[in-house]
This record gives structure tokens, C-alpha cells and sequence, in this order.
């Protein structure tokens, strides 16, 4: 428990240190989800169909974004053989790394979400649901994206190489995300939706800090 | 008690004092015994707690059982390349061992594998005549390793770099201890500055500093720790050493430079296993 505290603790530290890094991702996100409206026109219905969607994406790219730092310093300073060679559990360390990290690049996204759905024109409601399924799924984005990040640690072209192993897994998010906001417009119950978001945030959270483990292991050797 | 083991307790009083002098710190602390670092001579007159190899009073009950370090018959692939093979050697406790060779011949490999990261092509490493890794807890809670790089986030001071690698080896050590331990290896001026400004010798002291905290470590490995050091601070990394032998621990290192020991050491040329 004192060492997922401290890894928190240190981890944020470093993040509020170097929050520049952690302001371009969040201004990507801003820039990407601006650009559609001039890609494809002003028309309010438009962008109000597609709002959703394209805000989910922008998020999605976002966090691929900061994705490779989440263990290239640490691997890099040799940090991390260290905390592998701890006596603690390396999984409990693991889920303090990607909490933090998700700290610091998920939740600003979710945080700024509801002014970039001002600018869709969503509708309050619509803005809550897209709120609440960005809170519930970039978790798994970031804990998915942290099996990638360990398995590309250290190899050449590490960034788009994650990219590509990352997106495919994370397409269910992506429907479940984007579709929960279409089905509250359709006047469907959104709850199904939202749960099995969760679940698959919880389901990653059992299993995603194992496969991270087992990936570091296989970069320090 | 060996004259040589004196002269250094008193050099590395000297060098505290100067540090000190020159941070301009009005209450400069008196040397403190923060914890058992092996380094501290026993105030005259007291009564040694223990004798145990060549005399030397040390309070260090965790280890007085006997250790053992075995490496059998173990074989390092790199790639597709055989480092090493049939590599073996027994160490028990006051074992002082040099793994020497020259560059690329597997040294850093070596060392990394008897740390347990990474699996051997082919043999064991037994602590306490247990395979490492099935015993990775245990294990790691004997061990410290620090390998080439100082470890150090670019980021944090010198002391939440120190705090954090306590705290991630499960070594008990409070923000006070480390900075205590800091201000007595010679960086109390740095205590506030971010790692990334200090030089390449600072970065390594502050690395090293983990092993004043880490004395109740039975087995330190260490991989090139006397890179980047000034003399002094080879001299008192040497003591260090040789002190933490005395007290019936187990260094493993590798060097490039000739440093003497009050101790005898064993030589393990990697070279000699190479197929």
C-alpha cells in the first residue's frame, strides 16, 4: 500500500513537473475535435450527428499521444529494474503507474469534454452521457494502452507500432462510448451501455497490469 | 581492529565536516549513527555486540545464520550469441568477489542475471540453496542491486529520488533519514536542486547513497560502481564494501579500476567460461 501511494505521489510529481508534455495531448484533443467542423462544414444537424463520434476519436488519439512515456523515462533511467526487482508485488505498482498516468492525461479529457460538446451543439443531456462514458472508458484506454506501451518499451518506432497494436483493442470502447450518446438521442436507455463500459474498465483492470507485468518483465531482461 | 578500517571512518568524518563548512549549514549536524551502516566505529570503550569475522562489533542479528550464494553452471545467450557457459562459484558470507573482464565479454550480463533479471540459457542461482526464482520475494528482499545507469528521475531532488528507491526496494527509510544520508555523503547543497543539474559523479553518489540505507541488505551486486567517483569517494564506497563484508554480508561487482580492499577479494574472470 506505502508503495502504491509513493508511486502515485512520485509519479504525479513528475507529471506536475513536466505538465507542458501533458498539455500538448490536451491541447490535441482540443485541436483534433475542432478540426472536423471545418472539414466537413458548419451544418448544426451534422455536427450535431457526429459530434459524439468524433469527440470519442479526438480522445482515442489523445491518449496514444502520451502512451509511450508511460514507461520509456523509467526503462530508460533503470528505474524500472529496480522496482521489478522489489519485494512487492509488481503488479500493485503497475496499476499506481497507470492510475497516475490516467490522472494525468484521461481525466483533464474527460474534465474539457463538456465544453467541446458545447461546440457540437449537443444538447445538456447528450453532454452528460458523453461526460460519463469518457469517465467510464478512458480508464481502459489507458490500461489497454499500457500493455502496448510495455510491449513496445525500448524498440525502435516504438510510438506508431503502439498505435497499432493499441486502436484494434480498443474499437469496443469506441462503440460502446460513442453509441451510448446516440442511444440516449434515439430516446433508448443508455444504462446497458454505460455498464458494460464499466465492465470492460473493470475487466481491464484485472487483467491488463498482469499482461503489463509479464510485458516489462520481458523488456528488462 | 584493522588500522585501514579506521583511517577511513575518520577520512569520511573529514570530508562530512568540509562538506559542511563549504554548504555554510551554522548548525551543521553531528555525525549521527542513523542506522547500522557498517561504517561507523564503535565508540571506545564500548563492548563489540557480536565478534565475528576479524573482530568486528556489528548488530546485524538478520544474518548471523550463514549465507549462501550458489551460481552452477550457468550459460548466458545474447542474442544469438553464447556470452558465457558453465560459470560457476560458490559465495558465503564475507565474500568479497570482482567479476573482471573486458568489455562485451558478459559482465553487466552476469550480474543482471544473478539479480534475477532474466532467465538463464541454461543453470541455476540458488540463495539459501533455493533457485531465485522461486523464491523472487525472498530474494529481493536480500538484495540490492544497482546496475549502470543511477537510476535517478531527472525530475525529482536528489532526496525524492533516494525516498522513492527505499520505498520501491521496501527498505524502511523516512524523507529525513535520506536527507541525513545525503548531507553525509556530500551533497547537502543539492538536497533542493533537480537531478538533471547535478554532474555525472553526483548522480552516482546519489545512486550509491542507497547502500548506507540498504546495510541490513545481505547481497549487494553491483555493476560498475566506482565509474564517475572521485578519489575520496572511492575510497569510502571501498570501505563501505569491505565494512559490509566484515559484517558477513556478500558484494559482487564489477571494475574497471584497481581498488583496494581492507579485505581479501576473489576474481571471477568471465572470460575464463567463454565457450
Amino acid at each position: 500500500m506505502k508503495l502504491i501511494l509513493g508511486m502515485l505521489h512520485r509519479d504525479l510529481l513528475i507529471a506536475w513537473r513536466s505538465r507542458g508534455d501533458l498539455l500538448v495531448a490536451l491541447c490535441f484533443f482540443v485541436v483534433v475535435a475542432s478540426l472536423f467542423p471545418f472539414g466537413i462544414g458548419a451544418d448544426a444537424a451534422r455536427l450535431h450527428m457526429i459530434g459524439a463520434g468524433v469527440i470519442w476519436v479526438a480522445a482515442l488519439l489523445a491518449s496514444l499521444l502520451a502512451l509511450p512515456r508511460l514507461f520509456a523515462q523509467d526503462f530508460e533511467s533503470g528505474v524500472l529494474e529496480q522496482l521489478l526487482l522489489s519485494p512487492e508485488p509488481p503488479v500493485l505498482w503497475v496499476v499506481a503507474k497507470i492510475l497516475a498516468h490516467w490522472l494525468g492525461t484521461g481525466l483533464p479529457v474527460v474534465v474539457i469534454t463538456p465544453l467541446l460538446g458545447l461546440m457540437y451543439q449537443l444538447e445538456p443531456g447528450a453532454i452528460g452521457i458523453l461526460t460519463a462514458t469518457l469517465a467510464l472508458g478512458t480508464p481502459a484506454l489507458s490500461l489497454l494502452g499500457a500493455i502496448g506501451a510495455a510491449l513496445t518499451l525500448g524498440l525502435r518506432g516504438g510510438g506508431s507500432l503502439l498505435a497499432l497494436l493499441v486502436l484494434p483493442l480498443c474499437v469496443p470502447i469506441l462503440i460502446f462510448g460513442a453509441g451510448a450518446v446516440d442511444a440516449w438521442a434515439s430516446g433508448l436507455t443508455v444504462q446497458g451501455h454505460l455498464a458494460l463500459l464499466g465492465g470492460l474498465s473493470l475487466g481491464c483492470l484485472a487483467l491488463a497490469p498482469l499482461a503489463c507485468v509479464a510485458a516489462l518483465r520481458l523488456a528488462c531482461e | 581492529m584493522p588500522i585501514s578500517y579506521l583511517r577511513r571512518t575518520s577520512a569520511n568524518s573529514t570530508l562530512t565536516y568540509k562538506n559542511d563548512i563549504k554548504a555554510g549549514n551554522p548548525a551543521a549536524p553531528t555525525r549521527r549513527v542513523v542506522r547500522s551502516t557498517g561504517l561507523q566505529a564503535p565508540r571506545p570503550g564500548a563492548k563489540p555486540k557480536h565478534q565475528l569475522f576479524g573482530g568486528l562489533a556489528r548488530d546485524r542479528r538478520l544474518w548471523l545464520n550463514a549465507l549462501m550464494f550458489e551460481i552452477d553452471q550457468l550459460a548466458c545467450l545474447r542474442g544469438e550469441r553464447l556470452l558465457f557457459r558453465k560459470l560457476g562459484c560458490t559465495l558465503a558470507a564475507g565474500s568479497l568477489l570482482r567479476v573482471a573482464g573486458a568489455n562485451g565479454t558478459g559482465k553487466t550480463s552476469l550480474l543482471r542475471l544473478l539479480a534475477g533479471l532474466g532467465e538463464p540459457a541454461a543453470g541455476q542461482i540458488r540463495w539459501q540453496g533455493k533457485p531465485i526464482q522461486t523464491q523472487r520475494e525472498t530474494f529481493n528482499a536480500a538484495l540490492c542491486y544497482l546496475g549502470h545507469a543511477a537510476t535517478l528521475s531527472d525530475l525529482l531532488t536528489p532526496e525524492e529520488n533516494l525516498h522513492f528507491a527505499c520505498l520501491s526496494a521496501g527498505i524502511a527509510a523516512s524523507p529525513q533519514e535520506c536527507c541525513q544520508t545525503l548531507q553525509e555523503i556530500g551533497l547537502a547543497a543539492q538536497l533542493d536542486l533537480p537531478c538533471k543539474v547535478l554532474s555525472q559523479g553526483q548522480r552516482r553518489r546519489v545512486a550509491l547513497a542507497r547502500l548506507t540505507l540498504a546495510a541490513t541488505r545481505p547481497l549487494w551486486i553491483l555493476d560498475e560502481p566506482f565509474t564517475a567517483l572521485d578519489q575520496a569517494a572511492i575510497e569510502e564506497l571501498a570501505g563501505r564494501c569491505s565494512a559490509h563484508c566484515a559484517a558477513g554480508g556478500i558484494v559482487i561487482f564489477t571494475s574497471h579500476q584497481d581498488v583496494s580492499f581492507t579485505l581479501p577479494q576473489q576474481t571471477l574472470k568471465v572470460e575464463d567460461f567463454a565457450p
